[in-house]
């Protein structure tokens, strides 16, 4: 049966931009976890309650990858753990993104921490692609941040281009420099202020990140007759389907968001 | 420890779930659902509710908040659903009954009445419509009136779940059991709120949720104390319970039966944990009845 267990922490540090790699012994998860999946992170301390959910970064053998941002209490505590010590995790958990059918050109669309789910969405796609185990061909990256860009390099390993554009900090945004959102960027791209390889060709994008970002990326999507799959994120309570939570409209009824998503076929979703 | 027998219905042990932190296809993933005394399913209303926007969930100190609204599929989507495979498996199930109006938790009644559910459970600190929103639960009359009501359309037994958002428990848990209601269960969740630094607006979209978590414990012992005391029906006590010795303090306090809720939203499996913990617990300190 599945259960909350204990796994060791084998790095917890800071990569700048008020976000932490923390990366846990768990072999079973490490194991099973897919791109778009996620782990409930649980503190040590009693009165936190609530655990914190986390998208899979990365699985790799014994050990996973995840990200976070340092927002409050809960976080800060969470930062000051350090590697040999454990916490009790729970996964993974939610159904993952569907690599298979996502045709030839696959666009990654991330808006602040949705980054790290297609970080691993990335390197899977990159697998299959060497392993000629997939119609995918080519990877295009269009990362969005608030202020400071992370993961880019990371994620540039396994994509053909990368774009990244920064909503305060023009210097973050890579090649063009300007500041606003990911949709600003698709349309400055579309404008030909800078060769965007194909862009016009992409068959297949997934997408993780802010509610309104994911809406935009529908509608730029539902234009183009790409199909689109988003990742919801939400403020959960129990993370495994019980408390009710983190329920969705979608065109097929409510939906929790931690057991039947978080990846869903934006078609399905009722955008709020 | 031993099984207790409640209306006539024999649990194998007196540890149950909260309503509204039991799913059935999610729970038995983690914990084998037939190793409790008794299933009490999530407050199931006449039609299907859409529940109160996000966020529903905020966290306090050793506590949360939740404001879900009740969202449930509706007592026909229960009852073709749900129902029959706990039933299959032998399990004691426990239907929390939630309404707007008398009527609608007549309505749920009368369609579980044809059921093979074992006990009904009222949620009446839904708020009562009719009376410009006010829980059911916080006026003694209307518990009186819902109870009684629900009583004629069925010859299950019926317990009624008082809100603890009141300034004398034990008035209402007399009007309840003097309108029939053959048990009593507390506590609901305390209506509290948390409010966003940054925004300056409640976490909760709703406003208000309801607290639970270890954090309410001790006023829940305090209440099933008082009410044991007050009336003379068999009493589930709830309320922030995380391991076996915390069930046994109920116990101690004078309810017949446990309902584990906020645990298994943090560990999947608290309540069957909290059922051997309990056995060490009554093998340490002795029958909590005598």
């Amino acid at each position: 049966m599945k259960k909350r267990e204990r796994a060791q922490i084998l790095e917890n540090i800071k990569i700048g931009g008020g976000i932490q790699r923390i990366r846990l012994h768990a072999p079973e998860i490490a194991d099973t976890a897919k791109p778009g999946q996620f782990v409930n992170l649980y503190l040590p301390q009693k009165q936190f309650l609530l655990p914190r959910p986390f998208g899979v970064a990365d699985a790799d053998g014994q050990a996973i990858t995840l990200y976070y941002m340092v927002v409050g209490q809960g976080t800060e505590l969470l930062s000051e753990k350090k590697s040999g010590h454990f916490l009790d995790i729970l996964g993974p958990n939610g159904n993952g993104y569907d690599l298979s059918a996502m045709g030839e050109h696959i666009l990654l669309a991330s808006g602040g921490t949705g980054i790290p789910s297609l970080l691993f969405a990335a390197r899977r796609l990159r697998e299959l692609i060497q392993k000629s185990d997939s119609s995918a061909k080519k990877i295009t990256a269009v990362t969005g941040f608030r202020d400071t860009a992370f993961l880019v390099e990371e994620i540039s390993k396994y994509c053909d281009q990368t774009f990244v554009i920064s909503e305060t900090d023009g210097t973050q945004s890579k090649p063009l420099g300007m500041t606003g959102n990911i949709l600003n960027l698709f349309f400055a791209l579309e404008a030909g202020s800078v060769k965007a390889s194909g862009l016009d060709k992409i068959t297949g994008c997934l997408s993780c990140g802010p509610m309104p970002m994911l809406r935009a990326m529908d509608q730029w999507c539902g234009d183009k007759g790409i199909a689109l799959q988003v990742c919801l994120e939400a403020r959960m309570g129990c993370g495994m389907g019980a408390c009710v939570g983190c329920t969705c409209e979608t065109t097929v009824g409510k939906k929790k968001i931690c057991v039947d998503g978080p990846v869903f076929d934006a078609k399905e979703v009722c955008w709020v | 420890m031993n099984g207790i027998e409640m209306f006539g219905i024999h649990w194998k042990n007196p540890v149950t779930t909260a309503a509204g932190t039991f799913n059935a296809k999610e729970s038995p993933k983690y914990y084998n659902p037939e190793l409790l005394g008794a299933i009490t399913t999530k407050g199931v209303s006449p039609i299907p509710w859409r529940g109160n926007p996000l966020p529903r969930i905020a966290e306090t100190p050793s506590g949360m908040l939740n404001a879900v609204g009740l969202e449930n599929p509706g007592v026909d989507a229960y009852i073709e659903q749900e129902l029959p495979e706990l039933k299959q498996r032998g399990m004691v199930v426990i239907a929390n009954v939630a309404g707007h109006e008398i009527e609608e938790y007549c309505a749920v009644v009368r369609k579980l009445d044809k059921t093979d559910v074992d006990i009904l459970e009222l949620n009446v600190s839904c708020p009562n419509l009719k009376e410009g929103g006010l829980a059911f639960g916080v006026d003694p009359k209307a518990v009186h009136l819902v109870t009684s009501a629900a009583k004629q359309h069925t010859k299950k037994p019926i317990i009624v779940k008082l809100s603890p958002n009141v300034t004398n428990i034990v008035e209402i848990a007399k009007a309840a059991v003097a309108a029939g209601a053959d048990g009593i269960s507390l506590i609901n969740t305390l209506v509290g709120m948390r409010i966003d630094l940054n925004t300056g607006k409640p976490i909760l979209a709703n406003g208000t949720g309801g607290l639970s978590g270890p954090a309410i414990r001790p006023i829940a012992i305090r209440m099933v104390y008082e009410v044991a005391h007050a009336v003379d029906v068999p009493i589930i006590g709830m309320g922030g319970i995380m391991t076996g010795e915390d069930a046994y303090e109920f116990l101690l306090a004078g309810a017949t039966a446990v309902a584990v809720g906020t645990a298994a939203l943090i560990d999947p499996a608290a309540p069957v944990r909290i059922v051997q913990e309990l056995e060490e617990a009554v093998r340490k300190y002795g029958d909590p009845r005598k």
